[in-house]
């Protein structure tokens, strides 16, 4: 299996009047050709900036990408020319975003803004692209499609408008997708449908996608590999099974251990992880999660955890004391 | 349970030296505006340029070279007719000899009277009609509403002339004039405020604990209103200042010897030609003193309404 | 004698006939007839009017030509010297009295460097047909070339002073709506998508920025007819505003009532044509 993507040391902060937010902290892995891999995380931890630096969409100011490699089809996009990384985003790396509404332009044809994109990569005249975008509406689940490519965004229903933004993003065919929290604004069963369509869409074309969420049910379902990301850290990685059964950092636990169960007490409370995440401006250094978690020695306090392998070469975690929280230590 | 893991104990508090994380500082809204304000470099400037006319109109007595009389005139001195600016006459002096810069430095206070009076006078029948407006609703809201629509539709300068000459030109009656054109404007803030807030979740959440309709009025929904009242009214000090000073212009507003420095401007306008300074200066210091009070308005309004950056 | 007269002129009927009576003859065109110069209101608006059109239009050209592209480069280049420079500009431009500022450009533009001429519509010495009295248009139909030169020579300075103010009006309501889009998810979108950022600005965050636009443009119309009242006064220009004004002291009645109806058709027309465009640039209203 080739590797599409590496990220390495990846660093992303913002400038703001109040001093310094550290929002991606040194953020390194890689993604193989036609892989799913999901990232998980409360919000604030880094996610969706990360995936922003990938692309080189950070606002600058405040932001700014300060450090890293992100090696994309041999090409590292965080040095490449702007109108080198122009070529690439779009098409072959895309990304979907969180809320349709907002994020498709609503003074424009849902055609149209399908239509620029191929015109633009893949050279198409108008109506060589007219044709493509109802057959990628169509693929998307969109009924009638030819006929709708004149309405207007607010003429679509949520569900529809996101997989209108999935046909847009899969109009020049990547070879990398980006989907940020694509369900989070939708209802569950709408969710669902989508989730699906992913699945489907991914079998038949054979792309990557990294699908960036709070939902660990739905990395359950979809995704092979997982990171887990808080405070701009990835704490814990590897494939889904791994991470899921042979839980290793206390942080993804305690996550695990917040979802309610089906043979839970009806009565119980709810497991919570106490605490709040860290302040992310002018952070320090020591494991983000030392404040909360029942584990943290001196050690934890002071320096901070680099991605080790665990019994498994492909699942690694950012603990110093993994071995010994697995054999029961306090 | 996942794994061989024992059941790791996530009970446990937070650990010492947590504490800068969770504390959060209590800031109260006024503060947080106040600051802003005096960062905003432009407005700092704006207060800067009121606070020395306001100063200047102040200290006139001692700062002018010629004064009034008991009857507002001032001496005229033929022989010095005309000068352009010296070192003696900083502004020059005009047609019969009098000192530009006094004229100027006393016609300070005109307009700041003209200014604050006008809104003063719009706020206040302003504010109460479109706060009746507004608790009343129905016919009583929409009959307001159109008489100020109608206000609106007309320029203002047109519709403070005919005020100014059904009631007689003269300084006072054209400060009136420029305040009644101003009152749609407060008007419509009043009842936009009153409405929007009288909605708003916050007034229902303070309600249902047993805040009474007064405390609701008072704590709640006043220090909401007043803000885009009170940036209105520092940009509406300088409209009203501009529209003082074209009245002056077509002398319809102060009248002769008032220093006004509309007034100056169109008694001096036919010896532009040859002599610029006397049509200059007025229109300097009108000009002065309008940009403070819209530099004001301006962070007085990204102070008091900021979107985060 | 005076009973005599006030029967005659009708004013003896109850109030609603005398409003029915006005109404029938502005229908017909009949707007009565100048206290002052006894000719009629008709005759004397056909030849102000257009005068007072073809100013406020140049001037609402120049404002919109310059003040969109202004705004959107200073929004473009957030918190640069541009922006400043734009942002404290536009506040010096909306500060200035209007008839100070025509003073000061007729005085070096006119007098001290001759550039411009300092009254006037056109010079005496050109010969022109006058059919709509737009001067401009009507150099046009005649293929009047030195009429269509002298026209707008003498129609820049008082054109460029009264655009002086919505102009700056103009380029802060583009800069702040164009600062609002830019930040909106789907100008985010547009850019992932890989197009060009010129294209992003043009064609992606303009047409939604535009609609408060168009509400400041709307709006500035009547600022425009206030400012061409004092305009008119400084270069001689023979229009509306100075007519109106000059009725409203002299107490000139059918003057006063032709020039208030004259500007609530204009503020209607005006209006009528913001809200039609609004559905051009928002498509949402359209379809509602």
């Amino acid at each position: 299996m080739n590797e599409l993507l590496r990220i390495e040391d990846l660093q992303t902060r913002f400038y703001i009047r109040d001093g310094t937010v550290n929002a991606v902290n040194g953020v390194s892995y890689s993604i193989n050709e036609g892989e799913i891999l999901g990232v998980v995380g409360e919000s604030g931890c880094g996610k969706s900036v990360h995936a922003l630096s990938i692309m080189r969409l950070i606002p600058d100011p405040p932001g700014k990408i300060e450090s890293g490699e992100v090696w994309f089809d041999g090409q590292d996009l965080l040095t490449v020319s702007d109108e080198e990384i122009r070529q690439v985003r779009g098409g072959r790396l895309a990304m979907v975003f969180q809320d349709p509404m907002s994020s498709l332009n609503p003074a424009m044809t849902v055609g149209f803004q399908i239509e620029e994109a191929l015109q633009l990569h893949l050279g198409m005249n108008d109506q060589q692209a007219e044709d493509r975008t109802a057959e990628l509406l169509t693929m998307v689940g969109i009924p009638d499609a030819s006929n709708r490519l004149d309405d207007y965004p607010h003429q679509f229903s949520g569900g529809m408008r996101q997989r209108v933004m999935i046909a847009m993003g899969l109009s020049c065919d990547p070879k990398l997708l980006i989907a940020d929290e694509p369900t989070t604004a939708l209802d569950v069963t709408i969710q669902a449908q989508i989730v699906d369509l992913m699945k489907r869409l991914q079998a038949e074309l054979g792309m990557a996608v990294m699908w960036i969420t709070h939902d660990l049910g739905v990395v359950a379902d979809l995704a092979e590999m997982v990171n887990v990301m808080y405070a701009g850290y990835i704490v814990e990685r590897g494939n889904v099974r791994d991470v899921f059964k042979r839980t290793r950092h206390p942080y993804t636990l305690g996550l695990l251990r917040s979802l309610p169960g089906l043979e839970a007490d009806p009565g119980a409370e709810l497991a919570t992880i106490p605490g709040i995440p860290p302040d992310l401006i002018d952070l320090e250094p020591g494991c983000p999660f030392a404040a909360r978690c029942a584990y943290a020695n001196e050690q934890c306090w002071t320096e901070t955890p680099v991605l080790e392998p665990t019994e498994s070469e492909r699942h690694t975690v950012a603990c110093w004391r993994w071995e010994d929280i697995m054999r029961g230590a306090v | 349970m996942p794994g061989s893991v024992a059941e790791p104990d996530l009970k446990g508090l937070a650990r010492p030296g947590t504490e800068k994380q969770s504390q959060a500082v209590v800031r109260s809204p006024f503060r947080d505006a106040m600051r802003r304000l005096f960062t905003n470099k432009l407005a700092i400037v704006g207060m800067l340029m009121i606070g020395t006319v306001i100063l200047v109109a102040f200290i006139a007595p001692w700062l002018a070279s010629q004064h009034p009389d008991k009857n507002g005139v001032f001496e005229a001195f033929p022989r010095n007719n005309k000068l352009p600016p010296s070192i003696e006459h900083l502004m020059g002096t005009d047609v019969i000899g009098r000192d530009m810069a006094s004229l100027i430095i006393y016609g300070a206070r005109i307009s700041l009277l003209v200014g604050v009076f006008a809104v003063s006078l719009a706020i206040l029948v302003g504010a109460t009609l479109g706060a009746i407006a507004g608790f009343a609703g129905g016919t009583v809201d929409n009959v307001i509403m159109r008489i100020m629509d109608i206000m609106i539709a007309f320029p203002t300068i047109l519709l403070a002339l005919v005020i100014v000459v059904i009631l007689g030109p003269g300084l006072f009656n054209a400060m009136v004039a420029v305040g009644i054109v101003a009152i749609p404007a407060f008007a419509r803030i009043t009842r936009a405020s009153v409405l929007g807030e009288s909605g708003k979740e916050y007034v229902m959440a303070a309600r249902s604990v047993g805040a009474g309709a007064r405390r609701v009025l008072w704590r709640h929904v006043m220090p909401n209103t007043l803000s885009p009242i009170i940036v209105a009214a520092s940009l509406g000090i300088a409209s009203a200042i501009l529209d003082a000073a074209a009245l002056g212009f077509l002398g319809l507003g102060a009248q002769p010897p008032t220093p006004e420095w509309g007034l100056l401007l169109s008694r001096n306008r036919g010896y532009m030609f040859t002599s610029p300074w006397m049509v200059f200066f007025p229109g300097i210091a009108i000009m002065f003193l309008v940009l403070g009070f819209n530099l004001l308005g301006d962070g007085l309004r990204d102070a008091l309404d900021p979107k985060l950056d | 004698m005076r009973a005599a007269l006030r029967e005659k002129l009708g004013l003896d009927d109850p109030l609603p006939v005398q409003y029915g009576r006005f109404l029938a003859r502005i229908a017909k065109g009949d707007l009565g007839v100048s206290i002052i110069s006894r000719i009629p209101v008709a005759t004397e608006l056909r030849l102000f009017l257009p005068a007072t059109i073809e100013l406020a239009l140049s001037a609402m050209a120049i404002a919109i030509v310059v003040g969109v592209p202004l705004g959107v480069i200073a929004a473009y280049r957030h918190n640069s010297l541009t922006d400043l420079g734009t942002t404290f500009g536009s506040l010096v431009g909306v500060s200035m009295p209007i008839f100070w500022l025509a003073l000061m450009m007729l005085w070096i533009f006119g007098l001290k460097l001759g550039w411009f001429p300092i009254g006037g519509r056109i010079d005496r010495s050109v010969d022109l047909q006058v059919i709509t009295n737009l001067y401009i248009v009507d150099s046009i139909i005649t293929l009047n070339f030195p009429a269509l030169l002298s026209t707008v020579h003498h129609l820049t300075l008082p054109a460029i002073a009264l655009a002086t103010i919505p102009t700056a009006f103009i380029t802060r309501i583009t800069r702040s709506a164009m600062l609002d889009v830019l930040g909106e998810n789907y100008v985010r979108t547009a850019r992932a998508k890989g197009l060009e950022e010129r294209s992003v600005v043009s064609r992606h965050a303009l047409k939604n920025a535009m609609l408060p636009v168009i509400t400041v443009i709307g709006l500035q119309m009547g600022l425009l007819m206030t400012g061409a009242i004092l305009t008119e006064t400084i270069f001689a220009w023979p229009g509306m505003g100075r007519w109106v004004v000059n009725g409203i002291i002299a107490r000139n009645f059918p003057v006063v009532q032709a020039g208030v109806l004259v500007f609530a058709m204009i503020f209607v027309a005006v209006n009528l044509v913001v809200d039609v465009s609004y559905g051009w640039f928002n498509p949402r209203i359209r379809y509602n």
